[in-house]
Order: structure tokens, then sequence, then C-alpha cells
């Protein structure tokens, strides 16, 4: 973390430089030879294993020069590497490269390489410390945290135009889909884990029993999805009070494991009782949700039922009913979000964002920690409820295969990493986690790689999540008062500036 | 009041606070041990002694953070409701026998602003005027009337430990003595009756004291509400306690007036120990009444 001035470029220290890009390039080969270098196949007689050593070599090589950059950026020579790493990135452009892989990371890597050595030269220092880096991003948390109040609005108001976009294509609206489901998903479990600060790794449970819910309430009572929407938030909020119940006396680690425990007894339910719920083969043929059960979304609807297309007059086109989801998923998800901005400012919400804090200091102020808990898990499970019965009516089909655990991890993962809490983080963490992989499916196996990756400089960089920055829920001088060290006073510079107030009294 | 001594403090008021015969095991140890005293409404107790003598577990019994083993814990408000402390579960204990407390090492609400750490202590009070959110989330004015109360009496509070200007910060990044301050705000904002004090002078300098000290009287003199407090400051301890009463090896072994304590030789013997350990004890026993009462009752 030496941050050596700029002023001067001295003479260059070869041999330590190349020594440690060596070193770096030893660490991206034994790390490459597995993950890229080798790759099964399969072959009639069996799993073959393919050798990329080509790629492995190019990999080993950028990382390499990619090291060599870098050290000549902190040895003073920021404008040759701009240069280089300029040159760099426009031939990944230009110049074809063995894999497509190869030449995003020589694009990505070059450009990098390029903004540090633009920074570099601007700030006349190679790296900023650890700690600089850190206020810095916490400004930038703050700064995002304050825009969301305009920029929600403005989010709000696209989506809701999205649609009507020329842009708007199967494809995409299935995107939006996809990512309105997680955002509401991550919004839900952030009740739990963000203000109540309770570790639920089986949130995918309340999920499973909203889907299956509507599945089975349909297939053996006939109801429409707007009659099972509220019976299946209904009984996912009595599932989350079930567990809660003997769950809620653990606390941390132990908790965590006992949900887990409960994410996988409901799948394992589910694949057992064949019977009643059909086992691994899942539950097929669930209906579609009519329009607010006035008319079909179908081109010749059933009888006695008026069509949609004919309602208003249009022509018809399959995309009415996934422009009717899209719409559907984001109003529950924007319910989901507005009942927590509003819980925030109630006692309830409080007393959650408390229990987080102190549990021991809420039982010596009088809160009934139980309570308080077991109504943050039935409404977050209410709300997975309600994901999971939209999840059951837009693919028609649900079997216990989408209801793993992996699922819950993933939505955890949003969480954690939109910064516990914060409600913009989580439609951020979202666009990263489900919503980069789908932009890249090009890159087939190097997806997850990139995935991988991503999260680790997350942990590095934003180890308590990207936007994990809380605003009071109750000001009493006002936004305005207080300059830097004022409400927002998350920073090290204002504990200081308390410090020393304190003792000049 | 049998079991109960009370030497040198006159009781002329019902108690606040009665404990009898309270015992509290673990396992094997016995960290309290048939102890008995009495707490008086508009009075400072204060409860000494070495340490591991036993006074937090007593506290802890209290406040409901530990089931006694053996005893019984009366509470008894002005309006004569009467409150058996043992029976209790933790939380209801501030919730309806009106009993706040603080800690020994600081439970402030860190990430929390610091108005929020007093709202989130008159939860109770809000979470009825918001319907159980119901009322809250559709904002009828209901709730934000008693909000607005609710932020009235902190600020008030804010004012008497001279945080108001700090009032939209982290409670976790004020200086150490402020967030004892604010700890003590806190549990006056449940609105006690008795508010039990774990060490508030732990850490503060003599001047920071000096003003714990001040803002004791002012609660105990404005207020009217009982105060128990364990402390090591004697400093803290013998100007502002009305009623002292001093532990060692989970046995009450003094109870009176700071003045008679602080001569009692079983305190003194407690404190600085005794020079010779095999002889002393029959000698000074013969000597004190006090102690030879406890060795009865004990046998």
């Amino acid at each position: 973390m030496t941050a050596i001035s700029m002023s001067s470029p001295r003479a260059i220290a070869w041999p330590a430089i190349l020594k440690e890009a060596a070193m770096t390039a030893f660490v991206a080969l034994l790390l490459t030879i597995p993950l890229v270098g080798l790759r099964t196949v399969d072959r009639p007689t069996g799993l073959g294993l393919e050798t990329r050593w080509n790629e492995v070599a190019a990999a080993v090589g950028l990382v390499f020069l990619g090291r060599l950059g870098l050290c000549l950026i902190r040895e003073g020579h920021a404008v040759t590497v701009l240069v280089l790493a300029a040159a760099a990135t426009a031939a990944g452009f230009f110049i074809a490269m063995p894999t497509e892989a190869l030449r995003v990371i020589l694009i990505g890597g070059g450009a990098v390489i390029a903004i540090r050595a633009i920074l570099a030269i601007r700030t006349g220092r190679s790296k900023l410390s650890q700690a600089e880096r850190d206020k810095r991003m916490d400004h930038i948390a703050a700064q995002v945290q304050h825009a969301s109040r305009w920029l929600g609005p403005i989010a709000v108001v696209v989506a809701l135009a999205f649609p009507f976009t020329p842009l708007a294509d199967r494809q995409l609206l299935d995107i939006g889909i996809l990512l309105l489901t997680y955002i509401m998903l991550g919004w839900g479990l952030n009740i739990v884990v963000g203000l109540a600060g309770l570790l639920d790794l089986g949130y995918v449970a309340f999920y499973a029993v909203g889907a299956y819910s509507y599945a089975l309430l349909a297939h053996y009572f006939g109801f429409s999805f707007w009659v099972c929407l509220p019976l299946a938030g209904f009984l996912a909020a009595m599932s989350g009070v079930l567990l809660g119940f003997p769950v809620l006396r653990l606390r941390g680690d132990y908790f965590a494991i006992v949900t887990l425990g409960f994410g996988e007894i409901i799948r394992i339910i589910l694949i057992n009782w064949y019977q009643f719920t059909g086992g691994p083969n899942g539950i097929s043929g669930i209906p579609r949700p009519s329009f607010f059960g006035i008319a079909d979304f179908t081109r010749t609807p059933a009888e006695g039922t008026a069509a949609f297309h004919e309602m208003f007059g249009l022509e018809f086109s399959p995309l009415h009913r996934i422009i009717f989801l899209y719409y559907l998923i984001l109003v529950l998800a924007l319910v989901v979000n507005l009942f927590t901005m509003r819980v925030r400012k109630l006692p309830l919400g409080r007393a959650w964002e408390a229990l987080r804090e102190d549990d021991i200091a809420c039982a010596s102020l009088g809160i009934n920690r139980t309570n308080m808990k077991l109504a943050a898990f039935a409404i977050a499970a209410m709300f997975g409820g309600f994901a999971g019965s939209f999840f059951a009516t837009r693919q028609g089909f649900i079997s216990p295969e989408s209801f793993t655990f992996i699922e819950s991890a993933i939505i955890l993962a949003i969480v954690v990493l939109g910064g516990m809490g914060s409600q913009i983080g989580v439609v951020v963490a979202t666009l990263l986690v489900i919503g980069l992989p789908e932009a890249f499916r090009e890159l087939a196996d190097y997806r997850m790689l990139t995935f991988g990756m991503g999260m680790v400089l997350i942990m590095l960089w934003r180890p308590r999540g990207l936007l994990a920055h809380r605003d009071p829920t109750i000001l009493l001088h006002g936004r305005s008062k207080g300059g830097s060290g004022g409400p927002a006073a998350g920073t090290a510079a204002a504990g200081g500036q308390g410090i020393a107030g304190g003792s000049a009294k | 009041m049998e079991g109960t001594v009370m030497t040198g403090h006159s009781m002329t008021t019902t108690p606040l606070l009665t404990v009898e015969h309270l015992t509290m095991r673990f396992g094997g140890l016995v960290a309290v041990n048939d102890v008995s005293f009495s707490a008086n409404n508009g009075e400072i107790t204060a409860i000494i002694g070495p340490n591991g003598a036993g006074k937090t577990t007593l506290f802890n019994c209290i406040t409901g953070f530990y089931t006694p083993t053996v005893g019984r814990l009366t509470l008894r408000h002005a309006d004569g409701k009467e409150f058996l402390l043992e029976r209790m579960p933790g939380y209801r204990i501030s919730q309806k026998a009106s009993v706040a407390r603080t800690f020994q090492n600081i439970r402030l609400f860190g990430g929390m602003s610091v108005l929020e750490n007093l709202i989130v202590a008159q939860h109770n009070k809000l979470i009825r005027a918001s319907g159980f959110s119901i009322a809250g989330l559709l904002g009828l004015p209901s709730y934000t009337k008693t909000e607005r109360a609710a932020v009235d009496l902190a600020k008030y509070w804010l004012d008497r430990v001279r945080l108001l200007e700090f009032a939209d910060w982290e409670a976790g990044n004020l200086p150490y003595g402020a967030q004892r301050r604010l700890e003590i705000a806190r549990a006056m904002c449940t609105e006690p009756v008795m508010l039990c004090l774990d060490e508030p002078a732990a850490g503060l300098n003599p001047r920071e004291s000096g003003e714990l000290a001040e803002l004791l009287t002012y609660i105990r003199d404005e207020h009217k509400i009982g105060v128990l407090l364990i402390e090591h400051d004697m400093s803290v301890v013998m100007t502002i306690s009305d009623h002292v009463v001093v532990l060692d090896y989970g046995r009450k072994i003094s109870d009176g007036d700071p003045a008679f304590v602080k001569n009692d030789p079983a305190v003194i013997r407690a404190y600085l120990g005794e020079e010779e350990d095999e002889e002393l004890p029959a000698v000074v026993a013969a000597d004190l009444p006090e102690v030879a009462k406890r060795a009865e009752e004990g046998a």
C-alpha cells in the first residue's frame, strides 16, 4: 500500500519488476491450468479430457504483461503504460484472438490498466490506500443512497414504460421478468436478513410453498390465480411462523443451519410426497393468469370468458400475456419495496433494526423479541410466497428442481452484495448477479468464471456490500445541517470529530 | 420484613423493590447466596462489593436476564400494583413492571442514530399507537401524534445528557462518555419506576463521573424514581447514595447508609483483607454483632 510520488521517474529496477510479474504469472498459471486448460468432453467411449494449452499460454502472457504494466505505473512510467494499454485494448478490438474470452480479457484488462494509468497521472500517485478507498467508496454509496430519492422514481417510470419501447422483444421482456422476480425475492429476504439481521439460508422454501400452494390449489380445486395469490401468501406466512417458533430461540450460526435444513426439508417433502405433489415430475399445466379474472390471453378463449385482445380491440399477440406478467411482477415487487420503506419508519421496522444491532439491549427495553422476529419471518415468507405463485403461473410448470439450495444462496448473495438493508443495493446486485450472466451468455463457459471473479472483486473492495450505507429513519436537525460530519456520520472523520467535540466540552 | 437486615438505615416508606432470600446457582457455583434487601422509591441504592461478589448476577436476576434459583423479588408501583419479577420473562420486566437497565459493557444500537436509539426505547408505546403497524402503514394521524410525543421525550432526555446536537449521529461514533450518557437516556425513555445501572462510571474520567453523579441525583429528585446502582467508583457511591448494600462472595455483608457502611469492619475486611487469616475471624465475629448474626443464619 505504498503511494510513491510521481514527480520524478526513477531508473527502473527491472529484476524486481520482472520477478514480481513472473510470480503473478506463475499464480495465474496454477489457476488457469485446471480452470481453463482442461476441459471434460463427452465421448462415445466415456468422459474424455481436452486440453487448451494456447489459451492457457495466452492468459498467462496477458497476466504477465498486465502486472508489468501495473509495476511500471508504480515506478513512474504511467504515460508509457497508458499508451501501451490503450494499444492493447485497441488490438483486442481488431486482431483475432484464439477465443472470444481472451479478447474480452484483453480489452477489459487493457482498459483497467489504462484507467489506472490515467488516475496515476492525474492524482500523482499509483494507488489509494485501503482506508482512503473505503472512504471514497462509502462516499459514493452515500451519494447513490441520496440519489435514490429521485433515481428510484425514474427507474420505476423507465420500468413502466419499457414494454412500450421498440426495444421490448420477447427475450428482453423475459429477462426483465426474471430480474424483477429476483429483485422481489431480494427485497423480501432483505426484511429478514438486512433489517432483522437473521441469516436465513432457506428462503427458497417459502418461494416453494407459494409456488406449490398455487399449483396444488389450481390442480385440485381449480382455483384461479387471483384467488390463489393471497392464499399462497398466507400459507407461506404460516409456514414462516411454523418454522419461526422453534427456530427463533437459536442465534447466529445455529439459526442459519436450521433454516438451511428447513429449505431442504420442504424440497425433500415435495420430491417424496409423490401422490400429492407429483414428486420429481412436478406439476404441469398450471393455469396462466387471466386479466384480473375478466379476460383471457388466449386467441380463442373458453366458453363464457372474453379474450383480452377482443376486449381492447387489439390484434392478437402472444406478447400481451408476457407484458401483463411483466407488469404483475413489477407491481408485486414495488409493493414489497413500498412496504419495507414505510415499515422502516415504524416501530416494527425500528425494532427489527435494533434487534440486528443488539438483541439483548432490545430485551432490556421491553421489546418482545420473539414476536418481532416472527413478524419479520412471516412477512418475508409472505412476499416469498407471492413471488412463488407468480413463478408458478409464469412457468406453467414447477418441480422441486427449481427450489434447490442454490436459489437461496443466489438470493442471499443479492442481499449481501447489495449491502445489507439497502433497497437500491438489491436492485444493483440483481443486475450484476442475474443480469450480467444473462447479458454475457455468448461467453458460455466463462460466464460463471467471470461471475466468480466479480464476486471476489466485490468482496475485496466492498466487504460490507456495494451500497452499504444506512440513513437514519428520523432526523432531528434535518438533512442540511452538519456538513460533512452531520447526519450521515458513518465515517471515521465524523468519529474523530466526535471525540474532539466530546472532550472540548 | 424478616430476613432483611436494616442496620443504620431507617425504613419509612414501603420499599419499591424487595429482594428476599435471593439465591442464584450456576451448577456448583453459588453466585448469589441468600441475599435480602430492599430499595426505596426516590432513593439511590448502591450495590458494591469486590470483583466477583455477585453484583451483576444479582442485577441480572432483578432485570429478568436470569431466573433466580431461590428467592422472591417484589416490585411495588406507586399505585399499589405488585409484580413478582422472578416469575416474569425478561422483556416483560421492562414492559409491564417498568424496570429499565443499562449494561456494564455499553449496549447501544451502534449502527442507528442517537435519536433512533431513544425512539426504539419507546417501542411498546409506539407499536400500540401504530396499531401493530397497520395504522402506521396507512399513515393514520393517531400514530404521527404519538411519534411526535416520543420525539419530544427523546429531545428532553437528549438535552438532559447534553447530546441534543448529536441527535442525528450514529450512536456507535459517539465518544465513550457520551455513549454511557446515551445509554442512561435510553433507559429513561422507557419511563421506568426503577432504573438499574451497571457500573455507569466505569471508564469515565473524574469530571465525567461528577457529571454522572449530578445526572443521577437529578433523575432521583426530579423524576422521583428508584435508582439501583452497581459501582466501583467510591467517590460516586459515597456522595450520591442514600443506601448501600455490600456483597462479598455472593453474600450480603453490610447494608445501611454510606456513613455506616464506610465504617463497618466487615466491609473493611472484605475490601482490605485481614492480617492473620487463621485466628482473626473468630475474634472479629465476636466483636461484631452483625457478623455473628450472619454466621448464625448461615449455620
